[in-house]
């Protein structure tokens, strides 16, 4: 990125942006910021307060005071110093007192201006302006936060300098290619597996309660519980305990539905100019584009529940996504959530002639099945040697592990597999569910074999092949031979193709 | 592009004003039917501008013979500091030891003796094993003795080549050659036990060979 840079001036008195270019527009950041980060403050030190408050531990106080009063510093720096400029050329940003940095993205790079708004935001008027580039890299410059007659004005001065803009940004010129429907984001809730996460934290709940001594309290309820329904007629006792159950689970979806749909609501994915571009949410409205060249990989994921009713998600990998993905939900997804056949339709408008459509997979090899029945029935007689003494003929239980493992390989055996074409190499993998990536050729950077002592007995191998965006992508259990012969083509087949990002 | 791409979407636009876009209202791009083609050992690799890669064989470029016993030395002083760490262990907690002392010491003799045997062993095994080769467009490596590796990298990828030589290596006149790609760590490319000019002649055939590929 050589047209940015972040520079630290020696005289901070230059005016800025030098060159004698005019301003068009510019700013501060709006006082209303320092008073959400004061919001921020206080909810990030209630839990630290309460935990001091009820393990008596006054020093942790101390420590969330200090937190906070070092937060709120910074905050007030931040906004004191702050200050944006459009000129006919670049956008400047600069900030800091003893280290000055500045940063200038210049107008031609700008892709979109995109406006993010949170309701404590709304109700203040205030807006997040986000400047995106080509990069692909996400936000080149944040503006957190600015009244939205500024960022108005700010968007107004810079479609003048460049109309495309404002054909994006007002949807136009791009290619629709798919939106979520409401039924598809109650499902994605549905079948979120946060409900685990929700009987964990009650449990977790019921520890702390332990810990803190409310123990004997707790056990005095439950038994109260428990004398109640045992005088109660039985099929009511029953029947409480699972309407109880019923309502946790009722919960735990509900919890998890509300967040699918605040997360994506009306989610757009639009094709403009080659530049994948997502907008979502309910509250907090997000938008995220992603140059389809940038596309390092293509992951379609249907975990065993979704993929029983025929459900998937898609998301994309791009260069150096594994290390931004924590700050920013819904980064790389595409699709949250929709049926195979629309994701499977979907996969050519992103990767310029890949398709899954009738595509046949060459399979791993059958001894897959041999090398899972043998780890179960290692694992078997593991336990059953450490369990002997205590639960003597019980073992036998464990004899469902070898069985166990020769299913869980037949399963594999007919998830696993690769293709190849032209311009991209596919492969998918799972148990009971079934995850398939897509790799183009161009952005191959290193594929690899694998062969460890066991997996030589057997004549096995795994390939592993490279990008650079994500984890890399692994295939065991291929026949040693056709491993060997996919990793050259592989190799061969990438060096035929230029690299581009 | 899209002459490249003949199975690439076609380049209509959607009927404006459907408020709900589904992915069945886009016209379906014909599909790509090529039949899968079984890979078959030893098979010479075609791809589609048929290009023919063989595998790495016994003709192919070796190491330096010397790294041998450059691997069995430095092996050997990495032995030497678990064996002084794990003594200085022993002697610290000899007290506190459950079951005797002499149990413990024998223990970790023996480890020993087996890590030392293994030194000894292990690289002549990989030093048959390891071949390389760089031609124009790739580099492909492979070694390994209990576990076998081979990687392939293409030219073109390459960000930036090292050329390392730690005390040891000066020692034994080798150098190791670092290839990196714009991928993670695992996708780096290491080749030890080069002759230092050697090692010279092949970074310039790689840079050179490069930079033809980026033109």
């Amino acid at each position: 990125m050589s047209e940015l840079s972040d520079s630290e001036p020696g005289d901070s008195s230059a005016e800025l942006p030098g060159r004698g270019a005019r301003v068009l527009c510019g700013g501060h950041l709006h006082p209303g910021m320092l008073f959400l980060r004061f919001l921020d403050g206080l909810r990030q030190s209630v839990v630290p307060v309460i935990v001091a408050l009820l393990i008596d531990q006054p020093t942790l106080i101390v420590v969330a005071l200090v937190f906070f009063v070092l937060g709120m510093g910074l905050a007030t720096l931040r906004f004191a110093t702050f200050s944006y400029q459009l000129t006919a050329e670049e956008l400047v940003t600069r900030e800091g007192v003893f280290r000055r940095q500045e940063r200038r993205i210049p107008v031609d790079r700008i892709q979109d201006l995109q406006f993010e708004s949170s309701p404590l935001r709304r109700l203040l008027s205030l807006v997040v302006v986000t400047v995106e580039t080509a990069s692909g890299q996400g936000s080149e410059a944040t503006l957190d936060s600015i009244t939205r007659r500024d960022a108005l004005r700010l968007r107004e001065a810079l479609h003048r300098l460049r109309p495309e803009t404002r054909l994006a940004e007002q949807g136009r010129g791009g290619r629709p290619l798919y939106r979520a429907s409401a039924g598809e984001l109650i499902l994605l809730g549905l079948s979120d597996n946060r409900l685990g996460a929700i009987l964990l934290f009650g449990l977790g709940l019921l520890e702390f309660g332990d810990q803190l001594g409310l123990g004997t309290e707790l056990l005095l309820t439950f038994g109260g519980v428990a004398r109640g329904l045992a005088g109660l007629d039985s099929i009511l006792a029953v029947g409480l305990i699972v309407g109880l159950g019923f309502l946790l689970v009722l919960a735990g979806w509900t919890l998890s539905v509300a967040g699918a749909v605040a997360l994506y609501h009306d989610f757009e994915l639009e094709d403009r100019n080659d530049v994948l571009s997502r907008r979502f949410g309910l509250l907090t409205r997000r938008a995220r584009s992603l140059p389809r060249k940038k596309i390092q990989r293509l992951l379609l994921e249907a975990p065993p529940l979704r993929r029983l009713f025929g459900l998937q998600s898609m998301r994309a990998d791009s260069a150096g996504s594994s290390e931004q993905e924590d700050s920013a939900p819904g980064r790389d997804v595409l699709v949250p959530l929709s049926s195979r056949e629309n994701i499977e339709r979907l996969v050519p408008w992103l990767l310029q002639g890949a398709s899954l459509l009738g595509r046949r997979f060459g399979r791993v090899s059958p001894k897959v099945i041999l090398r899972t029945g043998m780890r179960g029935l290692i694992l078997a007689l593991v336990l059953a040697a450490a369990f002997w003494v205590e639960i003597g003929s019980g073992v036998v239980v464990f004899g469902i592990l070898p069985l166990l493992g020769l299913a869980a390989g037949l399963l594999i055996l007919k998830n696993a597999g690769y293709a190849r074409d032209r311009s991209y190499v596919y492969f998918r993998w799972g148990i009971l569910g079934r995850t398939h990536a897509i790799l183009p050729l161009k952005k191959v950077q290193c594929a690899s074999l694998r062969a460890g002592p066991f997996e030589r007995v057997a004549g096995l191998a795994r390939v592993t092949v490279y990008v650079a965006g994500g984890n890399p992508t692994t295939l065991p259990n291929l026949p040693r031979g056709e491993a060997e012969v996919l990793v050259r083509w592989i190799g061969s087949a990438a060096s035929e193709r230029p690299f581009d990002g | 592009m899209s002459s490249e791409f003949p199975n690439g979407p076609a380049d209509e636009s959607l009927p404006d004003g459907s408020s709900e876009i589904r992915p069945e209202d886009l016209p379906s791009p014909p599909l790509p039917t090529t039949p899968p083609t079984p890979m078959r050992v030893g098979e010479t690799v075609s791809t589609s501008a048929g290009r023919i890669v063989a595998p790495l064989g016994p003709d192919d470029e070796r190491l330096d013979p010397r790294v041998v016993t450059y691997w069995i030395l430095s092996g050997l002083i990495s032995i030497l500091f678990l064996g002084a760490i794990a003594a200085g262990a022993l002697y610290a907690f000899r007290e506190q030891l459950p079951g005797g002392l002499e149990r413990w010491v024998v223990g970790v003799i023996v480890v020993f003796g087996l890590l030392l045997v293994w030194q000894f062993v292990h690289p002549p095994l990989n030093y048959r094993r390891w071949r390389f080769r760089l031609d124009d467009r790739l580099l492909q490596v492979r070694w390994g003795v209990l576990v076998h590796e081979e990687k392939a990298i293409p030219m073109s990828r390459l960000q930036h080549i090292d050329l390392v030589r730690g005390p040891l290596e000066r020692m034994f006149g080798l150098a190791t050659l670092i290839v990196f790609t714009a991928g993670s760590e695992a996708a780096t490319f290491r080749v030890p036990g080069l002759l230092p000019e050697h090692a010279e002649v092949l970074r310039d055939r790689i840079v050179s060979a490069r930079g033809a590929d980026v033109l």
